[in-house]
């Protein structure tokens, strides 16, 4: 129906660009490639547990799988704001056969994003170490997007913790 | 008390004056009368008791003494009839003794009588038996026998005639003795008697003489004093009469002084009666005034009863916004769910998009379909939240609307109230306005009748002032007959001193009544108008020959009374 009036998002899909996830935390918009994305659900009960991270925010329970949560904003240092914590949502990702919830601001849309639209030179100053992000993605009439490598955020130490953390549940 | 009223006064003392002498008049007479009588009694004493004693004395004295004198001639006659004939006379004097004996005994005697009666009786007894004796031997006619007779006659009749002689002497003379001493007790008494009546009669006539004088003084002074008084009385009702001109002269200026008093009072009450109609039309008006103001204010009452009920009716409407409110609000919490399909429905858009991605090449159309899903989504989104905004900015806006309407409703009503509150007060006073207008009117109605009962009485006073006028007028004419009574009770006095002192009175006395008041000048006395003169001169006539006769009166006069 409204297709032809989406320009941007036609033209996106038609000229294959690759798939990003846009999410927002704060003010700031973030986007993580498609595929690294298992499933998104809105809010829900999160079991917290003791003697673990401060961004470790605890377990839930989707559809009898146990799954350790992150607060990315926790992690990557950003502010927080209570008003924004409303329409949180997970992102499951599944990362080297971890699956994982990132409880992120608000999930903004899916869009195909080109090589050409992408800034891998990065002399932009962020607040977010330089590791995690792959680039900065421009659009025509939409704020500049950070590109996050969910893997690298969550580094392997911190992977094998969750890891364990996790089997020891999924055992319990 | 009747006798008490019989012996006061006047009368009473002319009674005692009468009553006195004729109670000593009596007392004299009765003691004459006792006297008398006394003196009746011891001549009948002398005359009965004495007289007969003496005489029985006598003849018991010349018997005894006859008898002896007989018997002896007897012895001494030869001749048998002689001495029979002297004898019996001698016979005859003893029994004729005997019987003068026993008249002698039944008479009353004194003791020393009784003594002398009893010897003479005694001796008596003793010579009777001799007696008999030489009579029987007389009688014998022999010389022996005489001689025994003789014998007996000079020793036994002797012996117990000797002892008789003597009492018979004793007896006398104690029987003169007593006659002589009663005539001198008599004799005195009647002295007395005389002394005493002729003393009374002295005394009585010097105590009438006394009482009479006194009485008469008593009277005289006492009519004097009563004179006296009708004088002062006549003096003083002339004083009186000259009063009561004065006063009745008095009266006339107050008369007059009133009349023009009452004549001012109705000029008076005529402007009063004026102020009272106009006072009355005022408080007509005023009373319809009020009566109007009366009937806005209950009007204004009614309108604000309305605006109150209007006011509720604004509140009620209000209500209906609140509950408009709520309605929105719901509509707000519906938006919310709308807002949750929307989350929910971009999740699944996300889902799908992830889904087709894995799909790979199979899954291109299916991600344009999450795509467009997720599109939709975010435009209902955009959607919801527009409508949460406005729905949100709508019950913002009602609720200050319904506020203020509440609060200004409820401003309105407190004003409302407050000028319901003014108009009842204004309502009250009204009421309150009218009905002192009413009262005023009343009093007014009730002044005016007044000022008609004030007018009647004017007149009424108009009236009684002339009569008070001509009243006066009788009292000054009643004055100067006052005066002219008084003038002929001076001279009734005078004539009642005349008569009291019982002769003319002296001639200053007559000049005196004689100058009495030519009368009050009656012309003078009482004119209702001009009456500032007159009296003056009234005034001192009357008091010149007033007091001229008072003084008259009161210093000569009476003084002599």
């Amino acid at each position: 129906m409204a297709q032809q009036d989406n320009g941007p998002m036609a033209s996106g899909v038609i000229k294959r660009g690759k798939k990003f996830m846009v999410f927002t935390l704060g003010d700031d918009r973030f986007a993580i490639p498609l595929f690294q994305v298992k499933e998104v659900i809105g809010p829900a009960k999160i079991t917290p547990l003791p003697d673990v991270p401060k961004y470790f925010k605890g377990l839930i329970n989707l559809r009898g799988r146990i799954i350790s949560t992150l607060d990315l904003r926790t992690k990557l240092g950003i502010p927080f704001k209570e008003a924004t914590l409303k329409k949180a949502c997970i992102i499951i990702s599944e990362l080297s056969e971890i699956v994982i919830g990132t409880i992120v601001d608000d999930v903004a849309e899916v869009v195909s994003i080109e090589d050409t639209q992408i800034e891998r030179q990065l002399d932009i100053s962020s607040k977010i170490s330089r590791e995690y992000i792959t680039g900065v993605a421009k659009f025509e009439s939409k704020p500049l997007t950070i590109l996050l490598d969910i893997a690298k955020v969550l580094n392997v130490e911190e992977l094998a913790s969750v890891k364990k953390i996790a089997n020891k549940e999924n055992v319990a | 008390m009747k006798l008490k009223q019989w012996f006061s006064g006047l009368r009473g003392r002319l009674l005692i004056l009468v009553l006195i002498p004729v109670a000593a008049l009596t007392i004299v007479a009765w003691i004459g009368v006792k006297g008398l009588i006394e003196l009746d009694q011891s001549l009948d004493n002398a005359g009965l008791v004495r007289a007969p004693k003496i005489m029985s004395m006598g003849e018991m004295d010349s018997a005894h003494n006859a008898v002896i004198r007989w018997l002896w001639a007897s012895k001494d006659s030869d001749s048998p009839t002689l001495r029979k004939k002297f004898l019996e006379r001698a016979r005859g004097e003893s029994s004729s003794f005997e019987k003068s004996r026993e008249h002698y005994r039944t008479l009353h005697h004194n003791e020393k009588e009784e003594a002398n009666f009893k010897i003479i009786d005694e001796q008596w007894n003793k010579a009777r038996g001799p007696i008999n004796e030489a009579i029987e031997l007389l009688e014998k006619n022999n010389k022996h026998d005489d001689e025994a007779a003789r014998t007996i006659m000079v020793t036994a009749i002797r012996s117990a005639f000797e002892p008789m002689e003597e009492t018979f002497e004793s007896s006398l003379q104690v029987t003169t003795e007593l006659i002589k001493t009663s005539l001198q007790v008599e004799g005195d008494r009647s002295d007395q008697l005389r002394s005493l009546a002729i003393s009374m009669s002295i005394a009585g006539g010097i105590f009438v003489l006394l009482f009479g004088f006194f009485t008469a003084a008593r009277l005289a002074k006492l009519l004097g004093s009563i004179a006296q008084k009708i004088g002062d009385s006549s003096s003083q009702v002339a004083s009186a009469a000259h009063q009561v001109s004065a006063s009745a002269q008095q009266l006339a200026s107050g008369a007059s002084e009133q009349a023009s008093a009452v004549e001012e009072t109705s000029a008076s009450l005529e402007e009063i009666t004026g102020m009272v109609e106009n006072t009355t039309r005022n408080a007509e008006t005023g009373l319809q005034l009020v009566e109007g103001v009366k009937t806005a204010s209950e009007r204004g009452n009614q309108a604000m009863t309305n605006l109150i009920n209007a006011m509720g009716e604004v509140l009620a409407s209000n209500k209906k916004i609140e509950q408009l409110v709520k309605v929105i609000d719901e509509i707000g919490e519906k938006t919310a769910i709308i807002d949750e399909i929307v989350f929910q429905t971009k999740l699944l858009s996300f889902n799908a998009s992830v889904e087709a991605e894995r799909a790979g090449e199979h899954g291109r159309g299916f991600a344009v379909v999450a795509q467009e899903v997720g599109n939709l989504a975010q435009m209902s989104g955009k959607a919801a939240l527009e409508i949460s905004g406005i729905v949100k900015s709508s019950i913002k806006e009602a609720q200050e609307i319904a506020g203020n309407n509440r609060s200004k409703v409820e401003k309105g009503n407190e004003h409302v109230r407050e000028a319901g509150d003014i108009l009842k007060e204004i309502l009250k006073s009204a009421e309150t306005v009218c009905a002192g207008s009413r009262q005023i009117l009343s009093a007014s109605k009730e002044q005016a009748a007044g000022i008609k009962q004030i007018n009647t009485a004017i007149d009424n006073i108009n009236k009684a002032t002339q009569e008070t006028a001509s009243t006066s007028e009788e009292s000054a004419s009643a004055g100067e007959e006052l005066s002219g009574q008084s003038h002929h009770l001076a001279k009734l006095v005078e004539d009642l001193n005349t008569v009291i002192s019982g002769h003319e009175r002296t001639s200053s006395d007559d000049i005196v009544l004689e100058k009495r008041p030519q009368t009050i000048p009656h012309n003078n006395l009482v004119r209702l108008k001009p009456v500032q003169k007159a009296p003056v001169h009234f005034k001192k006539a009357v008091g010149d020959e007033s007091e001229s006769h008072g003084q008259s009166v009161g210093n000569s006069e009476w003084e002599k009374l």
